[in-house]
């Protein structure tokens, strides 16, 4: 590390020791994108729980119903390999991701980076630039800095908490929940997890910032599992800024032995992790190419050619001459999109051959059998339908596998009566099964119950199960 | 990082700990509850036990996360053998 870089200012922080880091602010190429990524993800973080699809919120994870709705699609807890495999899905593509262009999740994407910026903002709105912050960091309390001090922190509580009931929104009814929240009324668990997740946005965004990717995050550690010669880096062009010259030495024209680098320390001040990408590529960096920006800046300042420190891959700065093409589609790259489009399209055919119901039958646990007042042998079943679809549906009842038996809605004496279930919801009903005493029947035997669909064009039917129980076994 | 002192150092311990089992109490309680309904444990517990989904969630996922915390801080502590040069 270079003598100047060693004089920021040390606030002792209660959970670590070391500096605080106080990025610089850049203005750049890159630094345009990652605001926009910043922008757009905090926007859809903010907004999606508003969005009404029907007579419901588009997005809600219902866990008091046990239902997750995204848009058109509802998921229960019987579908949790839908989950799974979604899960799954975002993991490889995080991997395909790392593969292609190494940490851009990490500079771009990640909730951590996303906040932190965000509270960074804010941070630099109320205190200033990065010289100002470090300055009042320094100066004795004073009406000013308790004033300032007090203004930030203020921001920042207001927006994490902010942030908790949107986050508490994905679960339950956002409206109802701001409501609630800012009529006092909001209590129990609800309350609780608005705090809990308000109070980790304060701490990681505002306190932990980059500690949470050096000391805390998977991602920054297995990553260089992914990464090969062809990966996209930030890396500095050390052929070129070697040695690094500055002041007098830069000036004095006979001095052959002068790089490109002039030494001016930008790309260390605007690093959010503090570190020096001078010294080669370190796992603390999370490729957010403010030092690019930074350093193109001062490039285009002294007259020197853009890229100093840019995008670019091992191979590349090692003198490789393959095309972006060939650096893009090599082995690894190419396995993780197969195995990303088999599980993709596995996903989208058993979501759209998922059925429209599910059927839980339970026995009756009181009684094996009894027998009616016509002297009919009777078993009694629980029945649990589900509907998954969007419309209410009407169910049909019908059995097999028992000469002589049949089976109805109990209380209702006719068959051929169908029972109703709203859309996405559970229907509980009850069946009787009756068989003649003069048919023949065994003590227990394996009966085949059917629901069928009645209304809509594309009528399922589902086929469960059950045991039938007799007095004894019965053939004559 | 070099310079880190040693109570800073078990801070970090502590933070990795406390996050790690977060992360597998989540995959835990999703898991488990995909499985069994909290309104369904409650009526069998052996013991009174009255607890509404969102309570079960949570106690079910708060309970997951100290067993893992609690769990890992005692591997950390018996992890480190007794020969060891110990750091303080
Ligand atoms: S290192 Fe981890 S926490 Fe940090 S930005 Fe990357 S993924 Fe996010
Ligand atoms: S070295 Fe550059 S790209 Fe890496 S984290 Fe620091 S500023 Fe961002």
């Amino acid at each position: 590390m270079t003598d100047s870089l060693n004089k920021i200012p040390v606030e002792v922080a209660l959970y670590e020791s070391s500096e605080k880091i106080y990025p610089r602010e850049t203005k750049g190429r890159f630094q345009r994108w990652r605001m926009l990524c910043v922008y757009m993800l905090l926007g859809l973080y903010y907004a999606l729980p508003w969005v009404q699809w029907g007579d419901r919120q588009a997005i809600l994870f219902d866990l008091p119903a046990r239902k997750f709705h995204i848009f058109f699609l509802t998921f229960w807890p019987q579908d949790f390999i839908f989950l799974t495999l979604l899960l799954i899905m975002a993991g490889l593509l995080l991997f395909f991701a790392t593969a292609l262009a190494g940490r851009v999740w990490c500079g771009y994407a990640c909730p951590q980076t996303v906040w932190t910026e965000a509270f960074i903002w804010m941070e630099r709105w109320v205190e200033g630039t990065r010289a100002q912050q470090m300055k009042l960091t320094a100066a004795p309390w004073s009406f000013t800095k308790v004033r300032k001090r007090v203004t930030k922190q203020f921001l920042w509580l207001t927006f994490s908490l902010f942030t908790g009931l949107t986050f508490v929104g994905y679960f339950q009814p956002i409206s109802q929940l701001f409501v609630d929240f800012f009529s006092w009324e909001l209590t129990g668990w609800g309350l609780f997890w608005v705090l809990f997740y308000g109070f980790a946005t304060y701490g990681n965004a505002g306190f932990m910032r980059e500690q949470v990717c050096k000391y805390m995050c998977p991602y920054a550690r297995f990553q260089s599992a992914m990464f090969d010669a062809d990966t996209l880096i930030v890396a500095y062009d050390a052929d070129r800024g070697e040695p690094r010259a500055r002041g007098s030495r830069r000036k004095d024209e006979s001095s052959e032995n002068k790089g490109d680098c002039i030494e001016c320390g930008i790309c260390v001040q605007v690093c959010p992790t503090g570190i020096d990408i001078r010294d080669g590529l370190q796992y603390e960096c999370i490729a957010c190419a403010a030092c690019i920006d930074g350093c193109d800046e001062v490039m285009d300042k002294v007259g020197l050619p853009r890229g100093l420190i840019k995008y670019s891959t091992d191979a590349l700065d090692k003198g490789s001459e393959k095309t972006l093409l060939q650096t893009l589609i090599r082995p690894r790259v190419i396995i993780y999109s197969i195995l990303l489009s088999v599980i993709a399209i596995g996903f989208v055919t058993a979501l759209s051959m998922r059925g429209n119901f599910l059927v839980d039958v339970l026995r009756d646990r009181n009684a094996f059998y009894r027998y009616s007042e016509q002297g009919e042998i009777q078993n009694t079943y629980q029945i649990r339908i589900m509907n998954k679809s969007q419309t209410t549906q009407l169910y049909m009842l019908d059995m097999r596998g028992l000469e002589g038996a049949t089976a109805v809605w109990t209380k209702s004496s006719e068959p051929g009566v169908s029972r109703e279930v709203g859309a996405g919801e559970i229907g509980e009903f009850s069946i009787t099964v009756s068989l003649p005493e003069t048919a023949d029947y065994k003590r227990s035997q394996t009966i085949e119950l059917l629901f069928s669909e009645t209304v809509g064009d594309n009528v399922d039917t589902i086929v469960e199960p059950a045991r039938f129980w007799g007095p004894r076994d019965v053939s004559r | 990082m070099e310079k880190m002192d040693h109570k800073a150092n078990k801070l970090i311990t502590l933070g990795v700990v406390l996050w790690v089992s977060f992360l597998s109490a989540a995959v835990a309680t999703m898991l488990f509850f995909a499985t069994f309904d909290p309104v369904d444990l409650g009526d069998i517990a052996t013991f009174p036990l009255s607890l509404d989904r969102m309570g079960g969630y949570s106690v079910g996922f708060l309970l997951f996360w100290l067993l893992l915390a609690v769990n890992s801080l005692a591997v950390i502590w018996l992890a480190r053998r007794p020969n060891e040069p110990r750091e303080h």
